[in-house]
């Protein structure tokens, strides 16, 4: 547990009000690019902290992240598809559906401890998505939908807008992950983690905590589910139920260093962009390096790289 | 006044009957023991009476109250805590985390490390308070399982297997300790293998073999009892 | 008409028990989930292909040639990768760990032979046998009656070798086995080598009849998963039963529902039985 303090937070909002400039200086329409690694990289960022939430700072390995991203991509499209909603509006529905879903996905899952819960998340996360492709009536099954690029409060959508939504979306989570950690439940969160049995003779109501766990991280992977077919403007069950979603995250928090707050942001500014630059020369190979990269860290430096620089988590 | 009485109780596993038909009134403030050879269904009992296990037949009331229905951690909340007989701490945390955090959730923050530092003190943690757990000693962190307990405030603390691995020199403190906790008002139940250990602390003690009740009274009584030496170590030595 | 459907469920039941053994091994001996078991199903696969492919000979056969190799690589992975973790991390890490494995084996598959579907077409392939009125594709009855086989002799080795009741002894007590004799690390080592193996032979086994893709090691692993679950972690016998459950249920499913409900069966079952009857139907007093 941190210490109660505003720092940390004044320091992320000022970070982030001084990004927020970035379009004014490096234009968006010449460095289409760019952008959209700062997109990806914002996008990684966030999805990391939400599983973070539950995987590190909960304990609780989640398989079934996937499952989450393509619930919150997918609310975002039907409501575009089905309601003519513009797709912003959508967005914050996006993160509500998911925590339902996330509800109903942790009365299965959350009965079952370490291994089980993770298999059982990944399974879960794959009836979604055999759910999502065989009922085509309502979701248009394996064709997909189109999601049109529609202008926020009359900014049009492109880069820019993309790269500040996202910055501020990843601001978010990192600050939902900031005040957890600087409250007690993240004690709560840390003993349930490393031995449920102990913490319930001690007194502490492992459901409530896991499921507290649970529904903020599925809240803020739905979220990244959304925003992610706004931007690619397209979702079908592969791509929103792409298991690069589940295994993405675990990478990049593993490497950043599981448990902390800056962990998951770590990894996702170091590996993002080099993954993102692997893929365009060698399609495919990025998904292998994050293999090897991920064995090698969690086999030889399993506190990741915070983990190298502080004692505790 | 009874702080905990099973009526009947009996806990089965599949065709293995573990406790069978205990009938105990513990009276508040004292120390009981539970004593008998290995696999007599003490940890089962203890269990049973945290909620870990559920009961397959009878009751148990604690204060008067049946308590089949409230959850583990509500037990703990209510007052019924127990030690692991392997120390089940935090082995991330420290010695001072692992304290703190039963306090955590019956008072605020600041009260909760004011807390933690008394504990540690009188729990002869003071000086580790800042090592992680899984860098103490087994007698350390015999003394930190017992700390935890002990911060959860309870009013009968279920002791499993204290003894276990312990130095004869850490033996006489954890004694002392136990005696002090029960002057200060808090019931304990003291399951325990070494015989010394209970003839010193238990002011009543029940012998179990095969879940069954095969003893019951004090101590002195009770150890010299032909059946409890047949339990122990068969029918010659009787 | 049920009765085809049932003998058939059975015949790709019996391939899934291999597929499954494996596995349960693993998870019996060790306490540890194979992330990867579904890739090394694949590669299995891959090895049958390349091995008919260039050389002509028959998976049937191959699978047996490529037994060394894929032991060799379970050893090496257990014991460079997973024994070193302290046993308190092992489990979740573990689960990490394999989980990074088979995206590596997956991806490289990728790589060195594309993502187009390849095929064992045996001479026999298309030839059909007609056994109480239910029509059985040569190839699917032959990968049962292997399967069938192998499993048999599994057990003979797991109950009459000396290794075999040495990794029993294992699973039940590891310290016990210690105190009699059993090199623990050594018998670790050669379970997760023997579980890899099964899971790669159930692949060459399996690719006269089912389409090789890089991916398609995610479908068999959520299969096996079911079919340990099913049958109790740790029990040969469990995975047998287990298997055939879900062989007869996906059929069944495929028929009376539709087809797509086939995949659906398997989670459905998993999570079924990991809910109601975590130790499994056969299975003893596995808490989870």
């Amino acid at each position: 547990m941190q210490n109660r303090s505003v720092v940390p937070i004044i320091i992320l909002f000022a970070f982030l009000i001084v990004l927020s400039f970035l379009p004014l200086i490096i234009d968006p329409g010449e460095y289409k690019y760019l952008y959209n690694i700062f997109f990806v990289v914002n996008i990684a960022a966030l999805l990391a902290t939400s599983w973070n939430i539950l995987g590190g700072f909960a304990g609780q390995i989640s398989f079934g992240h996937a499952g989450f991203v393509g619930i919150g991509a997918y609310t975002v499209s039907l409501f575009h598809y089905h309601l003519q909603w513009s797709p912003w509006l959508a967005l914050p529905l996006s993160g509500v559906v998911t925590l339902l879903a996330g509800v109903i996905i942790g009365a299965i899952a959350l009965r079952l401890r370490g291994p089980y819960f993770a298999l059982s998340t990944l399974a879960l996360a794959e009836v979604t998505k055999l759910i999502v492709e065989g009922w085509r009536s309502f979701t248009q099954g394996t064709q997909g939908i189109v999601v049109n690029p529609t202008p926020l409060l009359s900014i049009p959508s492109g880069g820019g807008l993309y790269y500040v939504i996202s910055l501020w979306l990843a601001g978010f989570g990192i600050l939902c992950a900031l005040l957890i950690k600087q409250s007690k439940t993240s004690y709560f969160f840390a003993a349930v983690g490393e031995n449920e049995d102990a913490a319930l003779s001690l007194g502490i109501n492992s459901k409530k905590y896991k499921m507290i766990a649970l529904y903020i991280s599925s809240f803020l992977a739905g979220i990244t589910g959304g925003i992610l077919a706004i931007h690619t403007g397209f979702i079908d069950p592969s791509s929103g139920f792409d298991m690069v979603h589940t295994v993405e995250p675990i990478f990049l928090t593993m490497v950043g260093g599981i448990g902390t707050v800056l962990g998951p942001v770590i990894g996702a500014i170091l590996l993002v962009p080099v993954g993102e630059v692997f893929r365009s020369h060698f399609p495919t190979a990025h998904l292998l390096l994050y293999g090897i990269v991920l064995v090698i860290f969690a086999r030889f430096i399993p506190k990741g790289i915070m983990g190298l620089f502080r004692k505790k988590i | 006044m009874n702080i905990l009485e099973t009526k009947g109780l009996t806990k089965s596993f599949g065709g293995v009957v573990a406790v069978s038909d205990l009938n105990l009134s513990i009276r508040e403030g004292i120390i009981f023991g539970v004593v008998g050879p290995n696999g007599a269904g003490k940890t089962t009992l203890i269990n049973v009476i945290t909620g870990v296990e559920k009961i397959t037949k009878g009751n148990i009331l604690f204060k008067g109250r049946d308590i089949a229905k409230v959850p583990t951690f509500k037990r703990s909340l209510e007052g019924i805590t127990r030690t692991f007989q392997i120390p089940q701490c935090f082995t991330g945390f420290t010695v001072f985390e692992n304290i703190l955090i039963p306090l955590l959730l019956r008072m605020p923050r600041r009260e909760a490390e004011r807390e933690t530092e008394r504990i540690a003190e009188r729990m002869f943690l003071k000086d580790d308070l800042y090592k992680q757990a899984q860098m103490l000693s087994v007698g350390r962190l015999k003394l930190l399982e017992l700390a935890k307990a002990y911060a959860t405030s309870p009013k009968l603390l279920l002791v499993d297997e204290p003894m276990g691995g312990v130095s004869l020199n850490m033996m006489d403190s954890l004694i002392n300790l136990i005696r002090n906790l029960r002057d200060e008002g808090i019931t304990i139940l003291l399951v325990e293998h070494v015989m010394k250990v209970v003839v010193a602390l238990a002011d009543e003690l029940v012998v179990l073999n095969f879940g069954k009740e095969i003893a019951l009274g004090a101590p002195k009584d009770v150890m010299s009892r032909k059946e409890v030496i047949e339990a122990y170590l068969g029918d010659e030595y009787a | 008409m049920i009765t085809s459907i049932i003998i058939n469920g059975i015949l790709i039941g019996l391939i899934y028990a291999l597929l499954a053994i494996g596995l349960t091994m693993i998870f019996g001996v060790m306490r540890i989930i194979n992330m990867f078991h579904g890739e090394a199903v694949m590669l299995g696969m891959y090895a049958a292909f390349v091995l008919f492919d260039r050389f002509g000979i028959s998976p049937y056969l191959s699978v047996f040639l490529t037994t060394p190799v894929f032991f060799v690589l379970g050893a090496i992975v257990y014991k460079f990768l997973i024994d070193p973790i302290p046993v308190r991390e092992r489990e979740i890490t573990s689960l990490i760990i394999t989980l990074g494995i088979s995206y590596v084996f997956a991806t490289s598959a990728m790589y060195i032979w594309t993502a187009d579907y390849r095929t064992v077409t045996l001479a026999f392939s298309q030839e059909v046998i007609v056994f109480l009125k239910t029509r059985i594709g040569y190839p699917a009855l032959l990968s049962s009656v292997m399967s069938a086989v192998l499993i048999v002799v599994f057990y003979l080795f797991m109950s009459k070798t000396y290794m075999g009741r040495a990794i029993r002894a294992t699973e039940l007590d590891k310290d016990t086995a210690s105190l009699m004799g059993v090199n623990v690390e050594w018998i670790s080592i050669a379970t997760f080598g023997i579980g890899v193996v099964l899971a790669a032979m159930a692949g060459g086994i399996l690719s006269p009849i089912f389409y090789i893709y890089p991916f398609v090691g995610s479908n068999f692993v959520i299969k096996a998963f079911t079919i340990v679950v099913l049958g109790g972690m740790g029990s040969v016998t469990g995975a047998l039963v287990g298997g055939i459950i879900l062989g007869v249920a996906e059929a069944l499913a495929s028929t009376f529902l539709e087809y797509s409900m086939k995949d659906i069966m398997a989670f459905i079952l998993f999570l079924g039985i990991l809910l109601f009857k975590p130790s499994g139907l056969l299975g003893g007093k596995t808490r989870l």
